[in-house]
């Protein structure tokens, strides 16, 4: 072979080289496929689904109107063939829009609006449709907030939802969703408070009401500003805390519970308006207790010690001991409920068993050694596990489920010491 | 139907490489020869689409064709038909089709008259998922397209020198819901 027909064979092996390593980047990088119908399908028949709808996370009035640039979180649930309602995931599913020239809608539902005029926004899932949702985009200033909405009146440590309508310049009524809320105080550290905010959603705000009296809940967007003066009845009779009396390991976290009993025996869950408070013996931090929005009444033990946990709603107020512990070794362990054997009727189905640890070396032996261990203990069924399972992760940790007629032994450990229990499994 | 003109198109090219062939008898000469030809791949496959914690195994032939730009480096060009579908539970899915174009990367001789292989290219399927219950019928066409991985063997028959037995494991989508593979068993006819 002479010297540049060799060279020109070279050179086109190098050139077609390149080619196949161009060709194999391009192929290898070039996916696409969507598998959700396949899987939504599934879903669908699973579920044994027969309709789906979709809701926005706004109240609308009659027409829906939002502003360019405004976004809208849409939500689906499915009803299954028996009539209840199912809860389904919004994200990733096939939301449309009609009209993509006035909005868009993400993978999740929230929908975008980008010019003025009219949009369906729609969901197919698995062979259902939804019935659309009608926005008009409309972009206008407000011009001034027409009233708050919601009651004036309302009972001593309940909550209460509120909502705000302004007035727009394209002479539309619409509910206001970005709206700054507050109880303005007769002093500037809010120390006379007889009412908080306990949570504010898309434009609703949830008020907690503490102390007999009037207080002002004021809506502002901007310059504009209106306000609605809320009655607080003297209704509460009293408070019961659960648990009433409370004890935890050091690190461990626990959710406390507020009930306002009223006079007529109604009762109404009082957690997120109750003020929170925590003293130790010693002046000691033993725990930390939360009165944030979004988390009050979390308890967290931080060292050993013994003090008292008050929830106080203006005057009235309860109170519960609290042990905070250090476990290294427990004298026994006790269950609730403590029958031996226990009995488990089939047709009831699941029943949360509850363990306790027994300490024998609390800071104070008089007080309350009795330390809930559900969720840290371990929880096996050593014999009869086709009569009966538990639960041993999660937040169903105890959950004991009847599978058939017959008798299982149950045993349940922490640290040093384990508790067995016969249980009969009757039709 | 779908297994019958694949395997026709085989056998014509069995009958008709045999005649035009002269065996070469040494190995290298036999690599060097192999290597030059243009080739047809007839197998059937047994193919896997699992998603939401179900498994189908429909069935396919796959014809594909193709020659050789260098010493073990070929271009295929292939293409699937569906045989049978597979039922789970009230679901009926089947590979509609799959096509495609893969470079074929062919190792040196394992052992007497065995190599390996690897193709590396692009496919584009159709899955058609059909379920059946109280509510109806309801049928779902979804088309996927991306690289196509394959790797699998091959092994010349003693008596027939351009007639190689191949069998391989194939990938031709997967992402986190779904996967789309198979495995697949054929002959491979060298022709000239």
């Amino acid at each position: 072979m002479t010297g540049w027909a060799s060279s020109l064979q070279c050179s086109v092996r190098k050139w077609v080289q390149r080619g196949i390593s161009i060709f194999l980047i391009v192929l290898l990088s070039a996916c696409d496929g969507d598998p959700r119908p396949l899987l939504e399908s599934v879903e669908a028949s699973d579920l044994n689904l027969v309709s789906i709808s979709i809701t926005p996370n706004r109240t609308f009035g009659d027409i829906a109107y939002v502003n360019i640039d405004e976004s809208v979180q849409f939500s689906v649930a499915g009803v299954d063939a028996a009539g209840n309602a199912v809860s389904l995931d919004r994200r990733n599913r096939f939301w449309k829009i009609s009209n993509t020239d006035a909005g868009a809608i993400s993978r999740d539902g929230r929908f975008t609006a980008l010019a003025n005029g009219q949009v369906s926004v729609g969901l197919e899932l698995g062979g259902l449709v939804a019935t659309e949702f009608v926005l008009e985009v409309s972009d206008a200033e407000l011009d001034f907030i027409v009233d708050i909405e919601g009651s004036t009146e309302a009972s001593q440590c309940s909550e209460s939802s509120y909502t705000a309508d302004g007035f727009f310049t394209d002479n539309t009524e619409r509910p206001l969703f970005d709206v700054n809320w507050s109880i303005p105080s007769d002093v500037p550290d809010g120390s006379n408070a007889i009412a908080k905010i306990v949570s504010e959603i898309e434009g609703t705000v949830t008020v907690g009401a503490m102390a007999p009296g009037q207080y002002t809940l004021r809506a502002s967007v901007g310059s504009a500003s209106t306000d609605l003066t809320v009655s607080i009845n003297a209704d509460l009779a009293s408070l019961a805390l659960q648990p009433s009396e409370i004890s935890i390991q050091r690190g461990q976290s626990l959710g406390l519970g507020a009930r306002a009993l009223r006079d007529d025996d109604s009762s109404n869950d009082a957690t997120r308006v109750v003020n929170w408070s925590l003293t130790a013996v010693n002046d000691e931090q033993i725990a930390t207790l939360s009165n944030a929005r979004g988390s009050s009444g979390q308890l967290r033990g931080v060292s050993p010690g013994v003090g008292t946990v008050t929830a106080s709603c203006g005057d009235i107020m309860q109170t519960a001991e609290l042990t905070v512990v250090e476990l290294t070794s427990i004298s026994s362990i006790e269950l609730e409920p403590d029958d031996s054997p226990l009995e488990l009727d089939l047709s009831d189905g699941e029943e949360q068993l509850r363990a306790f640890a027994v300490t024998n070396n609390s800071v104070d032996d008089d007080v309350n050694s009795r330390v809930d261990i559900t969720n840290q203990a371990n929880w096996e069924v050593t014999s009869g596990t086709e009569f009966l399972s538990v639960d041993n992760s999660g937040s169903v940790r105890g959950e004991v489920t009847p599978l058939a007629e017959g008798t299982a032994t149950l045993r349940v450990s922490y640290l040093n010491q384990t508790r067995t229990v016969t249980v009969n499994i009757v039709p | 139907m779908a297994i019958v003109a694949p395997a026709w198109i085989l056998l014509v090219c069995i009958a008709f490489a045999q005649a035009a062939h002269a065996a070469p008898r040494n190995a290298f000469e036999y690599s060097r020869d192999l290597n030059t030809r243009p080739y047809v791949d007839v197998q059937f496959a047994l193919q896997g689409v699992r998603h939401s914690e179900l498994d189908f195994y429909p069935t396919a032939t796959q014809l594909s064709a193709g020659f050789w730009i260098f010493n073990d480096i070929g271009i295929d060009f292939f293409i699937d038909r569906p045989v049978s579908s597979d039922k789970e539970s009230i679901f009926d899915v089947e590979i509609r089709q799959a096509s495609g174009v893969a470079l074929r990367f062919q190792s040196p001789h394992l052992a007497t008259r065995l190599h390996a292989y690897m193709l590396l290219g692009y496919v584009d399927l159709q899955v058609e998922q059909n379920q059946a219950d109280d509510r109806g019928t309801r049928r779902i066409r979804q088309s996927f397209s991306g690289a196509r991985i394959s790797i699998g063997f091959a092994r010349r028959l003693s008596r027939l020198d351009n007639v190689l037995i191949t069998g391989e494991y194939r990938n031709y989508y997967t992402e986190d819901e779904i996967q789309i593979d198979g495995i697949g068993l054929g002959l491979r006819v060298n022709l000239r």
